[in-house]
């Protein structure tokens, strides 16, 4: 009896075993030799704390293929989704399921940098190309870029924020403020206009960060309002930008003489749903702005709402742009997406002569060169919206320094926020 | 549970090395009948029931349930990442300083809490479980905060998906025999001793304290080769690992599975494991799915899937001898 027990086991192993070794992903890939299906894999939170702004990358994404047809130079494009639940551990197991079992030729997505980066790490090493439309952490494209990484139709955290602290110096103010959440995004946004600003001779005379989220901002304005600078600058995001401008209309800051001057989530459409008229009057800086009168943003926002009955979110904007490069870039090599080192030279060639964007081309690091618009929320058609009052063409990640100069500085963190005049723009 | 109950041709005991057979055989064949994906969630699920069996050892047979397992779980996958991505240390060093902070750890953290009991346990398990979180959250030079730790890499002969699986398989198993091992063990009777009542023991000559301690460094080094597992794994470390959820799922799934047996927190893992995963692919809802699974367990099987399907096993037994 016994016997039997171990030999019926000891046996069949064998008999597997002897075969070969086992190969999930070579069996995986052996299904998917058909190749008039382009598949892309879009990661991007449907649960947890981001959900809503998932939410807006997906429609985005979806919205661009159904306007313009989902076929690409004889190709079918077709996308799998993703929930990556807000948590790099899940997004990188989800990642790996898209990249070993669906066989993905191009991943996009997600939302939140730390799961950016862990994703970023694992298709470069699979060698897969991956565009990120959302994910702004500086580093990856710059110290620590990736080969199969792009940042088509992305923006980095101090790209629009450096514009901002050059438009403060020029609108008169001398000091400032800054406010910014107490993590990577935070640092990043706040040291883009701690830097321009005080290259040109202003002064941060108190540097906030608050904790993401911040329940309760009433301590944070008092502060503020102790320092009395003459402009603050401030970097919210999800719930803690509706916060944030509730509580600056609440306690009245606007009455102090105070001006504020906010990046380009404190007043995004995925938040200003939420803050509704509270935020009107509200100038920021961004890289997207649904109320610029061009053709190629007014059609866009135009049927976005018709599609789904809100304004894009700059997520929705992002998907959709990067569809758009997706589309040129497939059309450029033909469809044989297969051959990853044309694929990405194609994407990395992607020019957009205009977009929900504006004009884009991307940088000899993958990072997109576009305009910046210092935005007003304002009345819109449907509610309240961000115009651009002043449009800055041709904006890089490194504004007006030289690359080389730049990315031997670190990047900006809690500890190092670009004081002081170096390198001279 | 009892012989009586059973009939005389197959005993106990043989059906359970039956079955841990069958299991052994269906975690060999799986990687050639299943697809890249499956595996991959399945190597998972072996990792989180290591660790899943690392609290069990505390909790099922020592009657302490610790929180904060998460923070040793997550010192070592930092100790791992560190040594691999800010020294470049090779994997001698990675292992050696992933199990050495893991050991640490254990050892501060069984210190703190080995004089405290119940609820008192769980405030201070669970706050050590937030400290090691929080250090993560902000420690940046050591554990890149918020952005984690990437550079850690699989060793060349388990690169693939399927060699880490099995790689995994095997370092469960010999686990969950030491682990055997130890319960039933004179310091396993003793541990169990303290669950039912510490100041009897303490009567008889033992040290409760010593017992304690010692029952939470072990603890805490089948954790540490969870982390380690789990850092080669994802090849990332980031402050997610070392968050009160993980221990909080880790805990689902013994409750799950069966507190206090040996192959219910691996049973329970892969419930959770393959909901999250695979579940959700069909059921955007899956959280609902889960939350549903949990009512029933509780309303029928309390002692978790391995407790109700011994119950059943056990009146069908009885129902074929009485007529």
């Amino acid at each position: 009896m016994t016997r039997k027990w171990v030999a019926l086991p000891a046996a069949a192993a064998l008999l597997v075993t002897g075969c070969a070794a086992p190969d999930p992903e070579g069996r995986a890939k052996a299904a998917k030799a058909q190749s008039d299906v382009i598949t892309v894999g879009m990661l991007r939170p449907s649960t947890g704390s981001s959900a809503a702004s998932g939410l807006d990358m997906e429609r985005g994404w979806r919205l661009f293929w159904e306007l313009n047809g989902d076929r690409v130079a004889g190709k079918r494009i077709r996308t799998v989704f993703e929930d990556d639940a807000s948590n790099p551990s899940v997004g990188l197991n989800k990642a790996r399921r898209l990249i070993t079992s669906d066989q993905v030729d191009l991943m996009t997505g997600p939302l939140l940098a730390n799961v950016g980066l862990a994703v970023a790490d694992l298709v470069d090493r699979r060698e897969v190309p991956m565009v990120l439309p959302v994910v702004s952490a500086d580093d990856l494209t710059q110290r620590k870029r990736l080969k199969h990484v792009v940042r088509l139709a992305g923006w980095t955290s101090s790209q629009t924020t450096h514009v901002l602290g050059d438009y403060a110096y020029d609108q008169g103010h001398r000091t400032a403020v800054t406010i910014c959440n107490d993590y990577a995004f935070g640092y990043e946004s706040c040291g883009g206009f701690t830097n321009t600003f005080t290259d040109r001779g202003g002064k941060v005379i108190g540097k906030l960060w608050n904790p993401l989220p911040t329940p309760d901002f009433s301590t944070y304005m008092a502060q503020i309002r102790q320092a009395d600078p003459e402009v603050v600058f401030a970097e919210e995001v999800g719930v803690d930008s509706v916060r944030f401008v509730k509580a600056w209309k609440e306690f009245g800051m606007d009455s102090t003489g105070i001006k504020l001057l906010a990046n380009e989530t404190v007043v995004d459409q995925a938040f200003l749903r939420s803050s509704k008229e509270a935020a009107l009057g509200i100038v920021s800086a961004g890289h997207f702005a649904e109320g610029r009168p061009a053709r190629a943003t007014r059609s866009f926002v135009d049927a976005y709402h018709r599609r789904y009955g809100l304004y894009p979110s700059y997520y929705a904007a992002a998907t959709y742009t990067a569809a758009q490069g997706v589309r040129e870039a497939v059309a450029a090599v033909n469809g044989e997406v297969t051959d990853t080192a044309r694929f990405l030279a194609a994407l990395r060639a992607v020019k957009l002569a205009d977009s929900a964007f504006g004009p884009e081309h991307l940088d000899p690091y993958g990072a997109p060169v576009f305009n910046t618009y210092i935005r007003e929320v304002r009345p819109g058609p449907y509610g309240p919206w961000n115009v651009p009052i002043k449009t800055y063409p041709r904006v890089s990640q490194f504004w007006k320094y030289d690359p080389a100069e730049f990315l031997r500085h670190p990047v900006y963190g809690k500890n190092y926020q670009g004081d002081g005049p170096w390198p001279r723009p | 549970m009892t012989a009586i109950a059973l009939p005389r041709a197959v005993s106990p005991g043989r059906i359970k090395i039956g079955l841990l057979v069958l299991a052994l055989l269906a975690g060999w064949a799986l990687p050639y009948v299943a697809g890249p994906f499956a595996v991959a969630t399945a190597t998972l699920a072996l990792i989180y029931g290591l660790f899943a069996l690392s609290i069990n050892l505390l909790a099922g047979y020592g009657g302490l349930l610790s929180l904060g397992h998460a923070g040793i779980f997550g010192v070592a996958a930092y100790g791992v990442g560190y040594i691999a991505s800010r020294t470049e240390g090779g994997y001698g060093a990675q292992l050696f300083w992933g199990m050495a902070a893991g050991l640490a750890v254990s050892l501060i953290f069984g210190v703190m809490a080995m004089r405290t009991r119940r609820v008192y346990f769980l405030m201070v398990t669970l706050a050590q479980g937030m400290i090691v979180y929080g250090l993560a959250q902000s420690l940046e030079p050591v554990t890149g905060a918020e952005n984690g730790l990437t550079g850690v890499y699989r060793p060349a002969f388990v690169l693939e998906d399927w060699q880490f699986y099995y790689l995994s398989l095997a370092v469960l198993a010999i686990c969950a025999g030491l682990i055997q091992v130890v319960v039933r063990s004179p310091f396993g009777l003793a541990l169990r001793g303290l669950a039912d009542s510490d100041t009897r023991l303490a009567m008889t000559g033992y040290s409760v304290v010593g017992h304690r301690l010692l029952g939470f460094v072990l603890s805490g080094f089948f954790a540490s080769i969870a982390g380690i597992l789990y850092a080669y794994n994802n090849e990332y470390v980031s402050p997610s690992v070392a968050e009160f959820n993980t221990s909080a799922q880790a805990i689902l799934m013994i409750i799950l599975g069966g507190v206090g047996t040996l192959s219910g927190p691996v049973i329970g893992a892969f419930v959770i494991v393959f909901v999250q995963n695979v579940l959700s692919l069909q059921i955007e809802r899956w959280p609902t799915v889960m939350g549903l699974i949990f009512i029933l367990m509780v309303l029928f099987a309390r002692n978790g899937f391995v407790g109700g399907v011994t119950r059943l096993w056990n009146r069908y037994v009885r129902r074929r001898e009485e007529p």
